[in-house]
């Protein structure tokens, strides 16, 4: 009796061990099941991120970049005289012209303001605690701004953006060109 | 009977002695077998057990999440600019097959649905292939994903899908010639596709992407540069170059007419032709740049005031050495006056004092008796005279760039040694770490170079390249015009016109060589061809666009001083 007791506790322990065993397996199993599902989908998305990449590239190359300065932007390289020569030159752009101490900013008034698209200023400078002097009136000779045409082929010297009504219909049609060239590519 | 009886016993006493010994031993024998049975099987039990720790524990990962990631490398490497912008790049794609032999489904619809699939075929294409006596036919290649699906759900069993990588170059034909193209089966078969293909496909590498010297800025505004010029001049072809004075190291090459490398199949020949680096030419005058530095170094020229006769042509043999209608000096002229009024004559007389030997040594310390550096296979032999006819009159020619022929990018390479201070490196397609360049060989002395940058500017402001004058990038550089030799003369109205150039001339960075092929004059150009005409624009335009990008800052108020120079000419030249 006692051999039997001890012989179906061994066998129970045995199973139940086994059972053990096999419900870690089961376990790690799944996990790797699971971590494997995840490395599938990393290449996965590693191949989808390079194809949008090169999708991305493939429509927004060079020359294309190039066709659309050349028909809608008309942007053209900064000439020497726009580049500055120190951050100093720069922060004096920015200075806020209130601040400036001496110096007031006048509007002159020898037309109506309404007829002049360009306002010109005149420039006074008094010395720090001296009394402002008079305001004289610049002379002011009407000047009218015109926007750039729309440029076929050559970039221009002088920058324009051309947003006008034309635009949309200019932008549809390089898309729609656009797409055939990079299914043209893909291919 | 009783003394029988024992007697009868006897044998059965003894029968049954044995047998109980019998007993014990096979009883022996069972349970050593036992033992034995026991010991193999937790022998074999233990032997698993340590095998299934040793694969759980010892080794790596299963095979098949290796392989999963194995999908991460690309079947070729990846190929970029300097400034990590794609050039290249592998994708899978698949190849669409038929076994006509065993088709199932009626050939002219599923050539019907097929043509609606791959659309750039017919169905007539189609039915051709589906019906092909063959037993094996491709009906596409380099299909993408989607269609392969959308022909896999047709569930034609005799059309098999094949994976297979794709080469695709976003740029579409930026930097063609450089980048070159592979073939149907992935292998490279031009340019750096062809010239790294082991270092591309080798499953060791080709994790790592090439980075190449080239910056796609630079190459988009070279090509359009000289497209633009191509076009206007009616030019058959151009070529340029943008290289780093001080590594090598080539940032824009470009050949004109181009090619889409995605389709390079549909090209034609001139258009795969690269001129910049397999084309050789006769580039005229800018070898005098070279034959003024040679002389310089060789201590023949010991002052810029020092003068030459160029009062008449040099009659030698049957030819006659002149200068160009229009820059006819007709004195005895000082070395600033011969260069920036581009005297034949002048230069003539200084490689007439150099010599043969020095001219051939420095030419070949230059490179130019060699095929062209690069990573490159596509490289052109140059032409220049055999060693036992390099006599005087071979010596004075090839003094202003003629009788000798060479591809642009050695004429870059050359300009690089001069302005760098005279350190000559091979020109390289592949980017160049900070400090990694090559240390080069010396031709020039810092001096001989200071000299010639100071000549070069001179052009510029005051000679025949004044038309390249970027306003504050401090331009330097040298026309030259050469006839075309067609049919084995030399056409008169037929030129090569080249402008190479430098800047800034204070402190050189870039060399830029700009090439057009048979230009035609225009009204504006008064109807000339020559490359202070047509080329010179191309690079005033193009350094104008690239200083920026480079991080060149034009500035009005820096200049090199050529004012001792310039008081040696006696009058400016009316002509480019």
């Amino acid at each position: 009796m006692k051999t039997s007791f001890g012989t179906a506790a061994l066998v129970g322990l045995a199973l139940s061990s086994a059972m053990a065993f096999y419900a870690v397996s089961l376990h790690v199993a799944a996990e790797r099941s699971g971590i494997d599902k995840v490395r599938a989908q990393i290449v996965a998305d590693t191949h989808d991120i390079r194809m949008l990449q090169a999708e991305l590239r493939t429509r927004a190359r060079l020359p294309e970049l190039q066709r659309w300065n050349e028909q809608v932007l008309a942007l053209s390289p900064p000439k020497p005289g726009q580049f500055l020569g120190s951050p100093l030159v720069l922060a004096n752009y920015a200075r806020p012209a209130a601040e400036v101490p001496g110096v007031r900013f006048v509007a002159t008034q020898a037309a109506p303001a309404a007829k002049r698209p360009v306002q010109q200023v005149a420039y006074l400078e008094t010395p720090p605690g001296a009394v402002p002097a008079p305001v004289v009136a610049a002379t002011v000779a009407p000047v009218s701004v015109r926007h750039a045409p729309l440029q076929a082929h050559a970039p221009t010297a002088t920058p324009s953006i051309a947003l006008d009504a034309t635009l949309g219909g200019a932008i549809d049609a390089a898309a729609a060109q656009e797409r055939g060239d990079v299914k043209v590519a893909l291919r | 009977m009783t003394s029988v009886a024992p007697t009868a016993l006897l044998p059965r006493r003894a029968a049954v002695t044995p047998l109980a010994g019998q007993r014990q031993a096979a009883l022996a024998r069972a349970r050593q077998r036992l033992m034995i049975g026991m010991l193999l099987f937790g022998g074999a039990i233990g032997v698993i057990g340590l095998r299934l720790l040793d694969l759980a524990v010892l080794h790596d990962r299963p095979a098949a999440a290796a392989e999963a990631f194995a999908g991460l490398t690309p079947l070729r490497a990846d190929i970029y600019d300097r400034n990590r912008v794609e050039l290249a790049r592998t994708f899978d794609a698949y190849a669409i097959a038929v076994a006509p032999k065993h088709l199932v489904g009626e050939p002219h619809a599923l050539a019907q649905a097929l043509s609606a699939i791959l659309t750039d075929k017919t169905p007539a294409q189609l039915y051709a292939e589906l019906t092909h006596p063959g037993a094996f036919r491709y009906l596409a290649r380099r299909v993408l994903p989607e269609q392969a699906k959308r022909i896999n759900d047709l569930g034609e069993p005799s059309i098999t899908l094949e994976r297979e990588p794709e080469r695709l170059y976003p740029n579409l034909d930026l930097g063609a010639h450089v980048l070159g193209y592979t073939d149907i089966d992935g292998h490279g078969k031009y340019g750096i596709e062809r010239a790294l293909e082991t270092r591309l496909s080798d499953k060791a590498t080709r994790g790592k992407p090439v980075f190449l010297a080239m910056d796609s800025r630079v190459q988009q505004a070279l090509e359009s540069e000289l497209f633009a010029a191509m076009t206007k001049f009616s030019a058959i072809g151009a070529a340029g170059v943008v290289m780093d004075v001080d590594t090598g190291e080539v940032i824009a090459l470009a050949s004109l007419p181009s090619f889409n490398p995605n389709a390079a199949g549909h090209s034609d020949d001139d258009s795969r032709f690269d001129r910049a680096t397999l084309g050789v030419y006769e580039l005229g005058s800018t070898f005098k740049t070279l034959t003024i530095a040679m002389a310089l170094e060789s201590g023949l020229i010991h002052s810029m005031a020092q003068k030459y006769d160029a009062t008449q042509p040099i009659h030698i043999g049957r030819f006659t050495i002149h200068d160009d209608h229009g820059h006819e000096l007709r004195k005895w002229a000082t070395v600033p006056e011969i260069f920036i009024h581009s005297s034949n004559i002048g230069t003539a007389h200084m490689a007439a004092e150099l010599g043969a030997t020095r001219q051939r040594a420095y030419l070949d310390q230059l490179g130019f008796l060699s095929p062209v550096s690069g990573e490159l296979l596509e490289r052109g032999h140059t032409l220049y005279p055999p060693a036992n006819n390099w006599g005087e009159i071979a010596t004075m020619t090839v003094g202003f760039g003629h009788g000798i022929a060479v591809t642009p990018l050695h004429l870059a390479t050359a300009y690089a040694a001069v302005v760098n201070g005279g350190i000559w490196r091979p020109a390289t397609m592949l980017r160049v770490e900070p400090g990694q360049a090559v240390a080069g060989k010396r031709i020039f002395s810092q001096k001989t170079s200071d000299t010639m940058r100071a000549l070069l500017r001179m052009v510029v402001t005051a000679g025949t390249g004044r038309k390249a004058n970027a306003e504050g990038y401090r331009v330097g550089g040298k026309t030259g015009t050469a006839e075309k030799q067609l049919g084995g003369h030399y056409e008169k109205h037929v030129n090569v016109s080249t402008f190479a150039a430098a800047f800034p001339m204070d402190a050189p960075r870039y060399v830029v060589i700009a090439l057009l092929d048979a230009p035609h004059g225009t009204a504006e150009t008064g109807g000339f061809s020559t490359a202070g005409q047509v080329s010179a624009p191309i690079v005033d335009k193009l350094v104008t666009r690239i200083g920026p990008m480079l991080g060149v800052q034009p500035d009005m108020t820096k200049d090199l001083d050529i004012s001792g120079m310039l008081g040696l000419v006696a009058e400016p030249p009316v002509k480019e």
